[in-house]
Formats: C-alpha cells, sequence, structure tokens
C-alpha cells in the first residue's frame, strides 16, 4: 500500500471509530467515559487528516490549499482509487 | 462518504399555515422534477464520468440537492405544522393527510410515489450530462408553477431561491458538457451550435 493509501486508511479508522462513538451517544447523551473517545477518536483523525490534505490534496471542498488551483477536481476520486 | 451540517443552505420562516400549497410543494420532494430524483441521477451517474470537472460537478451538486431535499421537507413541515384538521380536510392536502398526517414522504402532487424511473443512468457521460440539463429546466419550471399557485411571501423568498439554484446548474452542467466534447479527438459529438 502506498503512502497515502496508508494514510487514507488510518483516517477512515479514526473517523469511523469517532462516528460509531457519536451514534452510541446519540442515545446515551451523558456517558462520560463514549463522550471522551469521541473527542480522542475526532481529534486523531483531525490531526491525520491535516496531514493528509497538506501532501496530497483535499478531502473537502473547503480544504483546497492553493491560491494558483482549484485542486479540489483532481483525481484520484474514492471509486477509482 | 458525507456528513451532515445542522444547518439549511437558506434560511426558512413559514408564518401562514397553507396544507394546500403543502401538498403542492411536495412534489418538488417526490415528484418526477424533484429534489430527491435529481440528488440520485447526479450521485449515480458520477461513478462513470471520464474527467475530474465531470466527477466533481456531479458530485457536488448531487450534494446540494440532498441540500435542497431537506429544505422542500422543510417547508412542507413548516406550512403543515399550524394547520387544524378541518382546514387540511378542506384542502387538497386530505389525501395525503390520510396515508402520511403531517409527515414528509416522498409522493408527487398528483399523488404517485418517488419512482426512479423518472431518471436515467446510461453510462454514456454526454447522454448523462444532456439529461442533467433537461432535468435542470424541468426543475425550473416546477418552481415556476409553484410560484404562479402561491401567494406567500415567506414561500415564494424560497422557492425563488430553489428556482435560481436551478438555473445555475444548468450553466455549470453546459460548462461540464463541453469540458468532454471540446476536444481533438472527441467522438459522437452532437450539440446545437457546435463546429467539428
Amino acid at each position: 500500500m502506498n503512502e497515502r493509501n496508508a494514510l487514507m486508511k488510518q483516517i477512515m479508522e479514526y473517523a469511523f471509530a469517532a462516528y460509531d462513538w457519536n451514534l452510541y451517544l446519540n442515545t446515551h447523551p451523558k456517558d462520560r467515559m463514549a463522550l471522551r473517545f469521541f473527542r480522542e477518536m475526532t481529534r486523531k483523525a483531525d490531526e491525520l487528516k491535516k496531514v493528509y490534505i497538506e501532501k496530497f490534496g483535499p478531502i473537502t471542498a473547503a480544504d483546497v490549499n492553493s491560491d494558483q488551483e482549484w485542486t479540489w477536481i483532481n483525481e484520484p476520486w474514492p471509486w477509482s482509487v | 462518504m458525507w456528513t451532515y451540517q445542522k444547518r439549511l443552505e437558506y434560511p426558512i420562516n413559514i408564518k401562514n399555515p397553507n396544507p394546500k400549497l403543502a401538498s403542492f410543494i411536495v412534489s418538488q420532494y417526490g415528484g418526477p422534477h424533484g429534489e430527491a430524483g435529481a440528488a440520485l441521477r447526479y450521485l449515480s451517474q458520477r461513478f462513470s464520468m471520464p474527467n475530474g470537472i465531470t466527477k466533481a460537478t456531479l458530485t457536488d451538486i448531487g450534494t446540494e440537492e440532498l441540500a435542497h431535499l431537506e429544505m422542500v421537507g422543510t417547508l412542507i413541515t413548516q406550512l403543515a405544522k399550524t394547520a387544524t384538521t378541518s382546514e387540511i380536510e378542506n384542502s387538497p392536502m386530505a389525501p395525503y393527510f390520510i396515508d402520511h398526517g403531517k409527515g414528509v414522504y416522498a409522493i408527487s402532487a398528483g399523488g404517485n410515489p418517488f419512482k426512479a424511473e423518472t431518471f436515467s443512468v446510461t453510462g454514456d457521460p454526454i447522454a448523462d450530462l444532456v439529461e442533467d440539463l433537461a432535468a435542470e429546466q424541468k426543475a425550473r419550471a416546477t418552481y415556476d408553477n409553484i410560484l404562479r399557485v402561491s401567494d406567500d411571501p415567506d414561500v415564494n423568498d424560497v422557492i425563488k431561491f430553489l428556482r435560481e439554484r436551478e438555473v445555475v446548474h444548468f450553466q455549470r452542467f453546459g460548462e461540464a458538457l463541453d469540458s468532454i466534447q471540446n476536444k481533438p479527438c472527441s467522438r459522437n459529438t452532437f450539440y446545437m451550435g457546435m463546429k467539428k
């Protein structure tokens, strides 16, 4: 697996973990341990996303950081990696 | 993948109940030119698009159509919310109310539930994008018809926003289409006013 895909796989792991805690917290909004896990997973996903965006390009359109070119349209798209 | 933002694309604050109008506007939720069909059409067609311009355009507009679906659902909810049962009973919303109450269901103004037959995916980028141009005009025409029968300024302000977005999307789809047919190697190009 190349560096790009390996990094994205890590983002997917942390982001999915965060999201699954999100679902759990919807029905257990006062579970402080779950809240801590959610915030930790979200923080890790956000950190890795920053690295990914810097190295490989935007994950959302708002991530585009070039003042030369709109890189949002660049390959690869998720269904063609 | 997607994440949800807890906000509308454009603000909606309807003051007066109007079940008749709700039963008309529901067509832009699940009718033949509605936002559900638009979102599914673009988000499905994008898988067979050939370049970044067309992939991004279909992804982003398909996503915006989901936000429009939410706006149309909000209009229906607010128009029906404070309507009394007798107001509903004596309005064209009555048959809808029997099956769906004040809930939001994907159905046309004429009572036909949403059908995937209202849109197409051919796997051919030119065929799909030309359909998309027509789809935006059909949605624009439907919003025009809603404006003809509505005299509520709060509703019309929102409908005018949605109508204007159809016009913008039409323009962007035209440009996306140009990006795949104005190429030296393009074949099978049949487009009004274009020289080969």
